[in-house]
């Protein structure tokens, strides 16, 4: 044997060596706290997850867990705010800035749900599962629809000036009804009539699908129903001013067997029958980020609660107009952030485990919608004195009856002040107070709609990265 | 096997040249100085072509006929050429050590070369350089040493990763740590985010003993780290330990050392008197608060929250060997107190090093090291609520304690929250690796060897329920607890040719061919718990809540590898190196990525028209070009996903949402790298210079960045950008004394960088169209043609002397009292121009002076924690920096803060705000180590008996700091976001370095 042959033959033995310790030559690794996108739409049950996704991502702090909506009652008169969280700080001076966090993060988990939603109603029709039931499949769909509806309209009053401005031919928000599939497309602002536009598409396309009622409490109240589209459309229509829609839907939902207002005010948290669509927190389940609807709305108590938003004078004065109403009764005094001794609401009493549901839309504002709607078209009328009555009564205040009011407006300015007292600290007041073209707060009458920074700056980060939006910034920021 | 030993002893008989008359010619190769016996030494019958090797022991044996002329080569030493004499039958050869440092042996990637012949761009420091210096962990050793590694303490926490970086910042959002590689075994860097202590990006070589390290060679250019492709573009730095040697005598030494520590630095705050006078005098006026009054007593916050730290460290070792085995076991411990109350360390190691040879062809070998360490650290390091932060933002009208002793304000007492808490940070880590080598001849061999990295490190925490003020309804929520493990297991094993042969005496080559495969699983287990109705339960179990949460990871990583050397007349150096490299982070289609680099090596000193200017020892020009690459991003970032929990599930209902953006095109991050370098020894060795030009250029970054919220993601990563760092690596050493008595070493070592991005996503621009990259730290921003770590902030001006108003730049250079976020301008970088080191040794008789400089050109840091102490206009009243005693009083006055009626205070234009104001040069000198030593004379160590040496020694490190007169913090030495590349250089009440006094011995048995 010559040389070379030695040499090729301990080659040999060193590669047999080397290819047989090598390992598994495995490298496809799947990751296993989360699974590939093009896995989820395989089946029922998966798709059912996917929504529930929509609806978990709508408990955050930025979305329905009560970021946006002490904003609607501190930025107006309902509400102070002392929290020493700076971004919100900002906006109740109105001093915010388009490279806030808060706002940046509102805006950016928003489209987070909605993605989520615009993924369900597009990639469910397409599920190969012949378990799925169509009736399902549809609703599914349905829910998808309702959930980017109600996540749109939020956006839009924060960011957009109401429709009584220019008769909503103001930038509205960017429009996504389409499943990202990878390519970035930069969508521009469009108007707050194009938005409206969609979401009332969506939430007439969605109502004949949407189930009545679930037998669980927590999904009755929960998961959007027949009931909650017909009440968000009528919000859409009173935000709209085309009253006769206003009042109709509202009617809708005041004739659905599953709503009732309640005979006293321990329904928070409740899954009543009060309640036509809050978003679901529990113990387990809060709205994460360590706060919910009791982190701002309770006196300070530690990391628990930060007492940020008492009671503004304001209100305590509305309430003190006629004494012992019973929703005020609902209040307690304790800790502002700023040390003071203040008054604060008990409507979200959860400090520490912030389990309080958001309360988003409840039958009340039904009686509310169709009084002032019926109001505005017809002026003082019996049906509206009596809706609002069941209201007053349930308050253990007097009741008002035809010659009460002198004028239209009298009538109207008192609906909409039943209307502050009976949904403060839920998230209204902004709206209401804008959309009838009035200040914000009474020491400061220039703050009405078409003010500039009666709204918020888009975020900086978004008009960086979207040549769409470069020149789109709200006046004033 | 048997059959291949036949194999090879039947060809190799086949070869024996044929002579008529053969004998048989025995021998031991030693080296001249020692007379250890040399392995390995090749043993050349010049006019032929047989050549023999020592054995081990460094014996050998061969046949010859006649008067042959034998060569005895080997790597670092002097060749010989000994002529047989007739009829001898044993010839014993003494061979000479090459004197200057070329002649060592360097480590580079799954190998070692001949510093002289090499064509890489690495550098060396071997343990005699570090020697003595008490290290808590060994890439302290690398800082002022190397030239073009800047190494930066993020502070002076105990067990806090440094920012080490290898020729500039290769990256902008994937990892930035270089790879580490101890005996070949590349160790896991993760960071693991903490319950309680913040992010504990740990230091990867914590658990190893800075006494056990032989050397550590830095991979600098793409030749040297092109070989660890996909994971060499940020250097890597190979550290190599202590072996032993064979046929040595085993030497027992003992290293006992123990120190002082206090801070090297400090922030002026005010006293009791002072911060009264000024609250009544100014603050109450600036803003209408209450007047105080002085308590009884003072208290003196910063003192209560800092001690004199003591450490003390022993290390134990002993090594030596007989002719078939070696062997190095080495033991330490260590403790370590820092000057800030409930910061502290325990170490605990133990190392066996073992190589065994069976027989001429086959030697097995262990390296195994086991650690444990043990860390008190502080709740929310360097955060608002740490000891340190307190201690200079708690006002000296504050009590600590109340009058019968308990402590004052418990919620919010720093000292009852460190006292009353516990918050354990505990690592456990094995790590070492097997091997066998087969030599088949005296040129080819094989190896193959497993190595694993498993590390396991745990946080404890339990917080007393003193803590929270109790409440009628929050009884059930006092008290808290946690627990949680962190498992990173890695393997990997590695199967090599090496071929290495000489051809016509002129022609050196050499091949390296390997298969290689690591994989790493991690784990996690987290509990916590709430409301505890004692102090004394201790564990998450006792509490009435508890939380769990479980998740766990895995990767892969495959490579083909290939080198191939080869060397002319020793004169002219060539070098190839490929690697393929597989991995499971990114997508079926671009798995693979091929890595590679070419250099060449022209050694001129050998050339005769260099040989005859005479005062030229040594002289050698090498160039390399080459593509490393980085994969240090998440193990799934390419898969579009979605993930289920808490997060995603509704109203008790699971749920799955959308977390991830598919990206299936995401590809590696290169770098091409160019490196020139020259090497020159004159004077007889006795200057030795090396400079080295490179320019590195990183392009498909890997950047982890923001996209349109309507997509329904936050961010991305994509591979997008291009960043380029330039600069020159320059070592320069010099014996200027060398007589019997007296010697003086010196050597200056300095890294001159420039890093500029060159180009971003087009898609973000900010609002002066710059392409740019917004981090989650609005203080720095990422923008296309700037250095990276480029400070945008407001740009202050100062107090207006006839207002006392505080006023800053617009952007276009008008004045203003009420700045906005469109007034901000680029302000600086935090990356240092240039770093280095300036290393002095003197030995004169029985003594020994150590004194090295490190230093860092032509960065600013940011200080957040001056918009805290210069802001008197706060919520809950601080302390306050004592600058602010300096005030505005009347007009013409040159004041540093503004006036008490200055408008600034209440309108949201406080002077304090964040803008150029809290930007600092950072540059400064530091003398990092002095010692001084005294080694016991021979004559006095043999009346001992026992001992063969012994050294006393006192040391004092960080006792000198040069910095900028402006300079208002404690240390300029800064690194607040560790490892994050995208913000350097700030800090908020980080940690100043510790300064120390330690005295120690070292004895030899």
């Amino acid at each position: 044997m010559n040389r070379k042959n030695k040499i090729w033959i301990w080659l040999l033995a060193g590669v047999t060596c080397t290819s047989m310790f090598s390992c598994s030559k495995d490298l496809q690794q799947d990751p296993e706290q989360a699974i590939p996108s093009e896995d989820v739409f395989t089946s029922g049950a998966t798709s059912l997850s996917a929504l529930y996704g929509v609806y978990s991502r709508s408990q955050r702090p930025e979305v329905f867990g009560a970021q946006p909506q002490i904003i609607a009652d501190y930025m107006a008169d309902n509400a102070n705010y002392y929290g020493a969280v700076a971004g919100l700080s900002e906006i109740n001076t109105f001093t915010a800035t388009p490279a806030s966090s808060i706002i940046s993060e509102m805006w950016r988990i928003h489209y987070d749900a909605i993605m989520g939603a615009n993924m369900v109603v597009e990639k469910v029709p397409l599920v190969q599962d012949p378990a799925f039931s169509a009736a399902d499949r549809k609703m599914y769909v349905a829910e998808g629809k309702f959930m980017r509806s109600i996540l749109y309209f939020q956006l839009l009053n924060l960011f957009s000036q109401p429709y009584q401005v220019d008769k909503g031919t103001r930038p509205g928000i960017p429009i996504v009804t389409a499943a990202f599939n990878g390519t970035i497309i930069y969508t521009e602002r469009g108007t707050v009539n194009a938005a409206h536009a969609q979401i009332e598409k969506d939430l007439l396309e969605a109502l004949p699908d949407l189930s009545a009622t679930f037998p669980d409490a927590a999904l009755a109240r929960g998961r959007a129903t027949k009931g909650a589209a017909f009440a968000l459309l009528s919000r859409l229509y009173l935000y709209r001013e085309q009253w006769d829609k206003a009042a109709q839907y509202a009617d809708s939902v005041l004739k659905s067997p599953y709503y009732k207002l309640s005979g006293d005010y321990g329904f928070y948290d409740g899954n009543t029958m009060e309640d036509v669509f809050s978003i679901q927190n529990t113990d387990t389940d809060p709205p994460g980020g360590g706060q919910g609807w009791a982190y701002y709305y309770r006196p300070t108590s530690g990391s628990s609660a930060i007492g940020a938003c008492p009671f503004a004078p304001s209100l305590i004065t509305a309430f003190s107009a006629e004494p012992n109403d019973k929703r005020f009764l609902a209040s307690d005094e304790g800790n502002a952030a700023n040390n003071e001794k203040r008054r604060f609401t008990l409507k979200f009493p959860n400090i520490g485990t912030f389990k309080d549901n958001a309360p988003l839309i409840r039958v009340t504002e039904m009686y509310l919608n169709r009084a002032e709607a019926l109001a505005s078209m017809n002026g003082v009328n019996q049906e509206s004195i009596d809706r609002m009555n069941e209201l007053r009564r349930r308050a253990g205040l007097a009741e008002w009856d035809i010659n009460t009011f002198a004028s239209t407006d009298a009538f109207i300015t008192a609906i909409l002040n039943e209307r502050r007292k009976e949904l403060c600290f839920e998230g209204h007041r902004r709206m209401d107070i804008l959309r009838r073209g009035l200040a914000l707060r009474d020491n400061d009458p220039e703050k009405k709609a078409g003010a500039e920074r009666v709204i918020l700056p888009i975020p900086q980060r978004e008009i960086d990265v979207s040549p769409a939006l470069q020149g789109q910034q709200n006046p004033g920021y | 096997m048997k059959k291949g030993v036949f194999l090879y002893l039947f060809s190799l008989i086949s070869v024996l040249p044929a002579f008529a008359q053969m004998r048989t010619l025995t021998g031991t190769v030693t080296a001249d100085s020692s007379g250890t016996p040399l392995p390995g030494v090749t043993i050349h019958l010049k006019g032929s072509t047989y050549r023999v090797a020592t054995n081990p022991d460094g014996s050998y044996s061969m046949s010859i006929g006649g008067t042959p002329e034998l060569q005895f080569s080997m790597l670092g030493y002097l060749s010989r050429q000994v002529k047989v004499g007739p009829d001898m039958t044993r010839l014993d050869v003494k061979l000479e050590p090459i004197s200057s440092k070329l002649s060592e042996v360097v480590v580079v990637g799954y190998g070692e070369q001949a510093q002289q012949y090499t064509t890489e761009a690495v550098s060396v420091v071997k343990a005699a350089d570090f020697a003595n210096v008490p290290a808590v962990t060994p890439q302290q050793l690398l800082q002022g040493q190397v030239a073009g590694v800047s190494m930066t303490n993020s502070s002076g926490l105990l067990g806090n990763a440094s920012l080490l970086r290898v020729r500039g910042t290769a990256s902008i959002t994937a990892g930035t740590q270089p790879l580490f590689i101890v005996d070949g075994v590349p160790l896991n860097d993760g960071s693991y985010n903490t319950a309680y202590g913040g992010g504990a990006s740990l230091n990867p070589l914590l658990e190893m003993n800075p006494e056990d390290i032989e050397s550590i060679t830095v991979l600098k250019d793409a030749a040297a780290a092109a070989i660890y492709g996909s994971r060499g573009s940020n250097g890597v730095i190979l550290i190599l330990t202590k072996k032993g040697g064979y046929r040595n005598k085993t030497q027992v030494k003992l290293d006992y050392a123990t120190g002082w520590v206090s801070p090297s630095g400090k922030i002026d705050v005010m006293n009791g008197d002072e911060y009264v006078n000024f609250f009544n005098n100014y603050v109450t006026k600036a803003i209408g608060a209450t007047p105080i009054t002085a308590p009884a007593k003072f208290t003196d916050w910063p003192s209560l929250v800092s001690r004199t730290g003591r450490n003390s460290n022993y290390a134990l070792s002993a090594s030596g060997g007989n002719d078939k085995t070696r062997f190095y076991i080495g033991g330490n411990y260590a403790k370590d107190e820092s000057f800030v109350i409930g910061n502290n360390l325990q170490k605990l190691s133990g190392r066996i090093n073992l190589e065994h040879t069976a027989n001429k062809y086959l030697s097995l070998g262990v390296n195994f090291n086991t650690a444990y360490t043990n860390m008190d650290r502080i709740n929310i390091e360097s955060g608002s609520q740490a000891p340190y932060t307190r201690g200079l933002l708690n006002t000296p009208i504050t009590a600590a304690y109340t009058d019968d002793g308990q402590y004052a304000n418990i919620t919010t007492n720093t000292l009852a929250n460190v006292y009353l808490s516990t918050n354990k940070y505990y690592t456990r880590r094995n790590t070492g690796n097997a091997y066998a080598k087969l030599n088949i001849t005296d040129y080819l061999s094989l190896k193959t060897d497993w190595g694993m990295d498993l590390l396991e490190t745990e946080e404890r925490y339990r917080r007393s329920s003193k803590l929270q003020a109790a409440t009628p309804t929050n009884a059930g929520t006092l008290g808290t607890a946690g627990r949680a493990l962190w498992q990173d297991y890695k393997w990997l094993s590695t199967n090599s040719i090496n071929f290495d042969k000489r051809f016509a005496d002129v022609h050196q080559v050499s091949v390296l061919a390997a298969y290689s495969y690591e994989t790493a699983r991690y784990d996690d287990i987290k509990v916590t718990g709430t409301g505890f109705t004692s102090d004394q339960f201790l564990n998450v179990g006792s509490a009435a809540t508890n939380t769990g949460a479980a998740t766990g990871k895995a990767w892969g990583l495959e490579s083909y590898i290939f080198r191939a050397n080869y060397r002319f007349k020793d004169k002219y150096l060539f070098e190839g190196s490929l690697r393929r490299d597989g991995s499971s982070r990114f997508d079926a289609g671009k798995r693979y990525g091929n890595f590679w680099a070419v250099s060449g090596g022209w050694i001129m000193s050998e050339e005769k028209f260099i040989r005859d200017l005479r005062f030229i020892d040594y002289m050698k020009l090498t160039a390399s070009y080459g593509v490393t690459g980085n994969d240090r991003i998440g193990y799934y970032d390419y898969m579009g996903l979605y993930t289920s929990g808490t997060d995603a599930g509704y109203a008790g209902q699971p749920g799955l949402r959308p977390t991830q953006i598919k990206n299936p095109d995401l590809s590696w991050e290169e770098s091409r790298q160019m490196n020139l370098g020259l090497a020159v020894n004159v004077l007889d060795n006795r200057l030795q210079l090396s400079v080295d030009y490179y320019s590195k250029h990183s392009e498909n970054l890997l950047l982890y960045a923001i996209v349109p919220s309507t997509t329904g993601f936050g961010f991305a990563t994509r591979n997008a950008g291009e960043m380029r760092n330039r600069g020159v690596d320059l070592q320069i050493t010099g014996i200027p004394v060398k007589t019997k008595d007296l010697q003086w070493t010196t050597s200056l070592n300095m890294g001159l960088v420039k890093n500029k991005v060159l180009s971003l996503p087009a898609d973000n621009r900010d609002d002066e169209g710059r392409h740019y990259i917004l981090s989650s730290n609005n203080n720095q921003r990422v923008l296309q043609g700037y250095t990276l770590n480029t400070f945008y902030l407001l740009n202050y001006k100062g107090i207006n002397p006839e207002t006392g108003d505080p006023e800053w730049y617009t952007k276009d250079g008008k004045t203003t009292s009420t700045p906005t976020a469109r007034d901000q301008i680029v302000a600086g970088s935090a990356l240092p121009k240039w770093t280095g080191g300036f290393n002095n040794t003197v030995r004169y008789k029985q003594f020994d002076l150590g004194v090295n400089f490190y230093f860092s050109y032509g960065n600013k840091v940011l200080l957040n924690e001056f918009k805290e102490l210069d802001n008197i206009n706060k919520s809950t009243a601080t302390n306050l920096s004592k600058d602010l005693l300096n005030y505005w009083q009347k007009p013409g006055d040159q004041a540093f803060a503004p006036a008490a009626t200055s408008a600034s205070w209440k309108n949201g234009s406080s002077f304090a705000q964040l803008s150029n104001a809290q930007l600092f040069n950072g540059s400064f000198l530091r003398l990092k180590t002095l010692s001084l030593g005294y080694n016991v004379p021979a004559k006095v160590l043999n009346n001992t008996r026992v001992l063969n040496g012994a050294r006393l020694y006192v040391m004092g490190q960080n006792l000198w700091t040069v910095k900028d007169k402006n300079f208002r913090g404690a240390d300029p030495e800064v690194s607040q976001y560790g490892t994050n590349a995208q913000v350097a250089g700030e800090g908020y009440y980080s940690l100043p370095q510790p300064k120390s006094i330690t005295v120690g011995a070292n004895l030899v048995f």
